[in-house]
C-alpha cells in the first residue's frame, strides 16, 4: 500500500503550554517525523508524555509554539484562507477516544454523521444528505433505522463507529486516530480495528493511530514512534522496532508485555525502570529519561540527544547509540 | 453431589443470529418533542402544576375582559364587601371589584416577570456565551463588569431609577433587566466552559464547523437544562421583585394594580378584612410554587438520557 510519498511532515514542532507563572510544560518538545501515504503510523508512549496534544496540533486544535506541520506541503499553522482552512480539514480528520464523549448527546445519529457534510456544503439536498448518511452507516455496519435515535441509545461500539461514520463523511485522506479503542472492550477492540484496517484498504487512507497498548499497535501500524516526556525516543518500522529496540526506554517499554504463553511468560524477562515519570513542567536541558535509564552516562545530564539514524529508517534519539559510519 | 444429566448432542439446535436483528434497537423511534412530552406526563407534580398556572394565564389575559367591572372603577356605596355572588373575592376600599383588580394584577405581573425572563435569556446567555468561549482577556474584564454589577444594591439602582424615569411597569422591568441577567450569564458560563474542550465540540472544530453553528448546534442545545431552569425560577422572583417594590411603595401607582399593590392594600386592614390579603397571596403563592415545579420537571423532560 505504502508508496513513499510523505503526506504529513512534522518538523520540530513544539506546544507548550504556560501553568502558572515562569512555568512551561512543554507538552511536545522537538518532535520530527514524516507520515508516508498509505501506511499507518503508530505513536505509542505512556499516559501524559503528550501524545494527545502531538494529534490536536497536528489537527490544529492547538496551535503551534514552533516548528511546522506541513499537510501535503501546506504549512497548516500559516494563516491560510477560507478555502484553503477549509480544504485542510476536509483532507485531515480526526476519531476520538470516548465514544462517550465524542457524540453530542442532543443530537440525532443522522445530524452527527451529517455534520461534516453541512459544513463543507458536499449534499445539494435534504434527500442527498440522508442518503450520504444512510451510506455511511452502512459502510461502518449500522442500519438505516439507527441515523434516527440519539446517541445515548447505542453501545460503546456502536457509537465509536458513528464517530467513524462522522469522519469518513468529509472523504479524508488521513486520519487522526487517538486511542479509539481504549475506552472499548477487548471484543470490541478488534471489531473496531478491522473496520478500521477494512476502510484503510477500500478508501487509501493513512492513520496516524495514536494508543499505548503495545500489541495492537504491532498489529495495525507500519512504523512506529515512541515518544518519551514530549519528545520522541525511537522511530523504526514496526517490525524493526519490535525485534530490535535500540532505546532503553522502548526496551523497557517492550518487555512489558505480557506473553500470552505461560511458560514463556514465567520465564520472561522485564527491565524494570526505577523511579518515576519526572513533572514535565519546567524540564531541565538534559536527556529526558536520564533520571530513569539504567544506562545514563554524565552525558546524558547535560545535553539532550539527537535524532540519529541507527540503521537505514530506525532512528533513535539516545548518546548511546552512534550513526553508523560516525 | 449434583446429578450428572446427560445431554444429547443433537438437542443442541445452532442459534441463528440475524445480522439485521444483532445491531437492532428495540425502542420505539420518537421525535425529540413527542420524547420530552411522555417524560412530563409522567412527573405529576410538574402537570399539575402546568394545568394551574394554565388556568392562572387564562384567567388573567381574560378575567378582566369578561368582568362586567373594570379595576378602577369606584363605587363607594359597596367598599369592602365580603365575598359574594355580585363581587367573588368581594371589593376594596374604594369598593372596586377585587376579582377585577386580581387578574389585572396577575396580567402585570405575569407580564413584568416574563419581560424579565426574556431579558435573561437574551443578555444572560448571550453575555455568558461569548465571555466562556472568547476566554482569556475579555472573559477576566466581563466577569469584572458582573462583579460590579452583583456589588451594587438592586434596591438603590431602582431608586435612583425611579428619580429619572416615571413610576410604572417598564420602569420596574428596566431596574429587574439592569442586574437580573447576571445569574444567568454565570451560569451558562460555567456550563459552556465545561462543555467547550469536550470532544464533540472538538470533533466539530476538527469538521470545519463555524463558530455560531458550534454555539447554536452544541453549546445552547446542552445548556438548555440550566438555561430552562432559571428562566423558570427568574420569573417567581421577578414577581416577587415587584411585589416587593409595590409593597414598600415604590412600585405601580394607584389605581394600576399589581398583585404587590393588592397584598400592601390587603395587609393594611388584615385584621378586619382579611380576604383583601388572602386572594392575593394564595394567586402569588401558586405562580411561584408551580413555576418552580414546573420548571424542575421540564429540566429532566428535556434531557434526551433521562428517559428509561
Amino acid at each position: 500500500m505504502t508508496d513513499n510519498k510523505v503526506i504529513l511532515q512534522v518538523k520540530n514542532l513544539k506546544r507548550y503550554f504556560n501553568v502558572g507563572k515562569n512555568q512551561t510544560l512543554k507538552a511536545v518538545d522537538n518532535v520530527s517525523f514524516e507520515v508516508y501515504k498509505g501506511e499507518t503510523f503508530g505513536l505509542v508512549g505512556e499516559s501524559g508524555c503528550g501524545k494527545s496534544t502531538l494529534g490536536r496540533t497536528i489537527i490544529r486544535l492547538y496551535g503551534a509554539t514552533g516548528g511546522e506541520v506541513r499537510f501535503d506541503g501546506v504549512n497548516v499553522h500559516k494563516k491560510l484562507s477560507g478555502a484553503q482552512s477549509h480544504e485542510l480539514s476536509r483532507r485531515m480528520q480526526m476519531i476520538f477516544q470516548d465514544p462517550y464523549a465524542s457524540l453530542n448527546p442532543r443530537m440525532k445519529v443522522m445530524d452527527i454523521v451529517a455534520e461534516g457534510i453541512d459544513a463543507h456544503g458536499l449534499a445539494k439536498s435534504a434527500q442527498e444528505r440522508a442518503q450520504m448518511v444512510v451510506d455511511l452507516l452502512e459502510v461502518v455496519g449500522l442500519q438505516e433505522e439507527h441515523a434516527n435515535r440519539f446517541p445515548h441509545e447505542f453501545s460503546g461500539g456502536q457509537r465509536q463507529r458513528i464517530g467513524i461514520a462522522r469522519a469518513l463523511s468529509v472523504n479524508p485522506d488521513f486520519i487522526i486516530a487517538d486511542e479509539p479503542i481504549s475506552a472499548l472492550d477487548v471484543s470490541i477492540q478488534a471489531q473496531v480495528i478491522n473496520l478500521l484496517k477494512k476502510l484503510q484498504e477500500q478508501r487509501q487512507l493513512t492513520y496516524l493511530f495514536i494508543a499505548h497498548d503495545l500489541s495492537m499497535v504491532k498489529h495495525i501500524s507500519d512504523r512506529v514512534g515512541v515518544m518519551y516526556l514530549g519528545s520522541m525516543a525511537e522511530l523504526a518500522s514496526s517490525r524493526e522496532l519490535f525485534e530490535n529496540p535500540l532505546h532503553p526506554y522502548t526496551q523497557a517499554l517492550l518487555s512489558a508485555i505480557p506473553l500470552p504463553d505461560p511458560d514463556l511468560e514465567q520465564s520472561r524477562s522485564r527491565v524494570v525502570l526505577e523511579g518515576s515519570i519526572p513533572s514535565p513542567i519546567n524540564l531541565p536541558e538534559c536527556c529526558h529519561f536520564c533520571s530513569r535509564c539504567p544506562k545514563a552516562t554524565e552525558l546524558c545530564k547535560k545535553q539532550a540527544p539527537e535524532m540519529v539514524e541507527a540503521e537505514p529508517g530506525h532512528w533513535v534519539a539516545c548518546h548511546l547509540i552512534q550513526a553508523p559510519g560516525k | 453431589m449434583a446429578q450428572k444429566m446427560e445431554i444429547p448432542q443433537k438437542l443442541f439446535v445452532k442459534a441463528v443470529v440475524d445480522k439485521d436483528e444483532r445491531e437492532h434497537i428495540a425502542r420505539p423511534n420518537l421525535t425529540a418533542f413527542q420524547d420530552g412530552w411522555l417524560r412530563l406526563r409522567k412527573n405529576k407534580a410538574a402537570v399539575v402544576s402546568l394545568a394551574i398556572l394554565v388556568v392562572i394565564i387564562l384567567l388573567a389575559i381574560f378575567g378582566p375582559i369578561f368582568s362586567k367591572y373594570t379595576f378602577y372603577d369606584t363605587d363607594y356605596a359597596h367598599t369592602y364587601n365580603g365575598p359574594s355572588a355580585a363581587h367573588l373575592f368581594g371589593t376594596d376600599q374604594f369598593g372596586r371589584d377585587q376579582w377585577a383588580r386580581i387578574w389585572q394584577g396577575t396580567r402585570i405581573s405575569l407580564l413584568i416577570a416574563v419581560a424579565a425572563a426574556f431579558i435573561d435569556l437574551f443578555i444572560g446567555v448571550t453575555f455568558g456565551a461569548v465571555s466562556a468561549l472568547f476566554g482569556g482577556r475579555v472573559d477576566a474584564v466581563m466577569q469584572r463588569i458582573i462583579e460590579i454589577l452583583v456589588g451594587i444594591p438592586q434596591l438603590i439602582i431602582v431608586i435612583l431609577l425611579m428619580m429619572v424615569m416615571p413610576a410604572g411597569i417598564w420602569t420596574i422591568v428596566v431596574a429587574l433587566s439592569i442586574t437580573g441577567w447576571v445569574n444567568m450569564a454565570r451560569l451558562v458560563r460555567a456550563q459552556i466552559l465545561k462543555l467547550k474542550n469536550q470532544e464533540f465540540v472538538l470533533a466539530a472544530r476538527v469538521l470545519g464547523t463555524g463558530n455560531r453553528e458550534i454555539i447554536l448546534k452544541h453549546l445552547i442545545p446542552n445548556t438548555v437544562g440550566v438555561i430552562v431552569i432559571n428562566a423558570m425560577f427568574t420569573i417567581p422572583s421577578a414577581i416577587f421583585t415587584e411585589a416587593f417594590l409595590s409593597f414598600i411603595g415604590i412600585g405601580l401607582a394607584e389605581p394600576q394594580a399589581s398583585l404587590g399593590v393588592l397584598i400592601n392594600n390587603g395587609y393594611q386592614v388584615l385584621q378586619n378584612f382579611p380576604f383583601l390579603l388572602i386572594f392575593p397571596a394564595v394567586v402569588i403563592v401558586l405562580i411561584m410554587v408551580c413555576f418552580s415545579i414546573l420548571g424542575d420537571g421540564l429540566r429532566d423532560a428535556l434531557d434526551p438520557r433521562m428517559r428509561q
